[in-house]
C-alpha cells in the first residue's frame, strides 16, 4: 500500500470518527434534555419562553406606536 | 432576529442551542486527541501524525462555524442582559464566551498569519479547549442538569 493511501484512509476513518462523536452527542443530549426537571421547572421554563416572546411583542408595538 | 431564531429552531431556540454547544464541546475534546497524536504525544497504530493533523485542521473548521452558528443564536435571542435570575452565572458564561471567542481568533490569525507565534498554538488549543468547556458547564452544562 503506498503512503498516500495510508494517509487518505487515516483522514476518512478520521474524519468517520468526528461524525460518530457528532450523531452520539446530539442523540445522548437530546434524550437528556429536560431529564432532570421536574414539571414545575418544566413549565416554568416554558413560561419564561412565553414571557420573553410577550415582552417582545409589547415592544414591537411601542415601537411601532 | 429572534423571529428568524425561533422559526430555524421550530421554537426550540434553547434546546437547539445546548445540543450544538455540546457538539462543538466533543469535538473540542477530539480536537485535542487529534493533536496529540500531531504533536507525537501520542503514538497509535493506527493513526499517523500527518492525517491527525489534516483532520484536525477540516474538523476545526467544522467546530468555528458551529461556535458562531451559537454564538449569533445566543447574542440575538438572548442577549447579554437576560440573565433570569441567574446573574452570577450568566455573567460567568458570557466572560467565558467572550474569551473563546477571542482565544478562538488569535488561533486562526496564528495559523494563517502570524507566523512567528506558532511555537504558542499548543498552548492556545489548549486554552480554547478549557474555555469551550467552561462555556458549555454554565450554559448548556447548567440546563442539562437543571439547574
Amino acid at each position: 500500500m503506498t503512503e498516500s493511501n495510508t494517509f487518505r484512509k487515516q483522514v476518512v476513518a478520521s474524519l468517520v470518527a468526528a461524525v460518530l462523536i457528532v450523531a452520539v452527542t446530539i442523540a445522548v443530549v437530546t434524550a437528556n434534555l429536560g431529564r432532570g426537571l421536574d414539571p414545575d421547572e418544566i413549565e416554568e421554563r416554558q413560561e419564561q419562553l412565553e414571557e420573553r416572546r410577550e415582552e417582545r411583542d409589547e415592544r414591537r408595538g411601542e415601537n411601532r406606536g | 432576529m429572534e423571529d428568524l431564531i425561533e422559526t430555524l429552531t421550530s421554537n426550540n431556540p434553547t434546546a437547539v442551542k445546548v445540543v450544538l454547544a455540546s457538539v462543538a464541546v466533543a469535538l473540542a475534546a477530539y480536537q485535542v486527541f487529534l493533536m496529540a497524536v500531531g504533536y507525537g504525544k501520542l503514538r497509535l497504530p493506527f493513526l499517523e501524525p500527518k492525517p491527525a493533523s489534516f483532520t484536525h485542521r477540516a474538523v476545526g473548521d467544522a467546530v468555528v462555524a458551529v461556535t458562531v452558528v451559537v454564538a449569533v443564536m445566543c447574542i440575538g435571542y438572548f442577549g447579554f442582559e437576560d440573565a433570569s435570575g441567574e446573574e452570577l452565572r450568566a455573567t460567568f458564561h458570557v466572560i467565558f464566551a467572550l474569551l473563546l471567542l477571542a482565544t478562538i481568533a488569535l488561533k486562526v490569525t496564528v495559523i494563517r498569519r502570524w507566523h512567528q507565534l506558532r511555537r504558542y498554538l499548543p498552548a492556545l488549543g489548549l486554552t480554547v479547549f478549557v474555555l469551550f468547556v467552561l462555556t458549555w458547564i454554565t450554559s448548556a452544562g447548567d440546563y442539562l442538569v437543571g439547574g
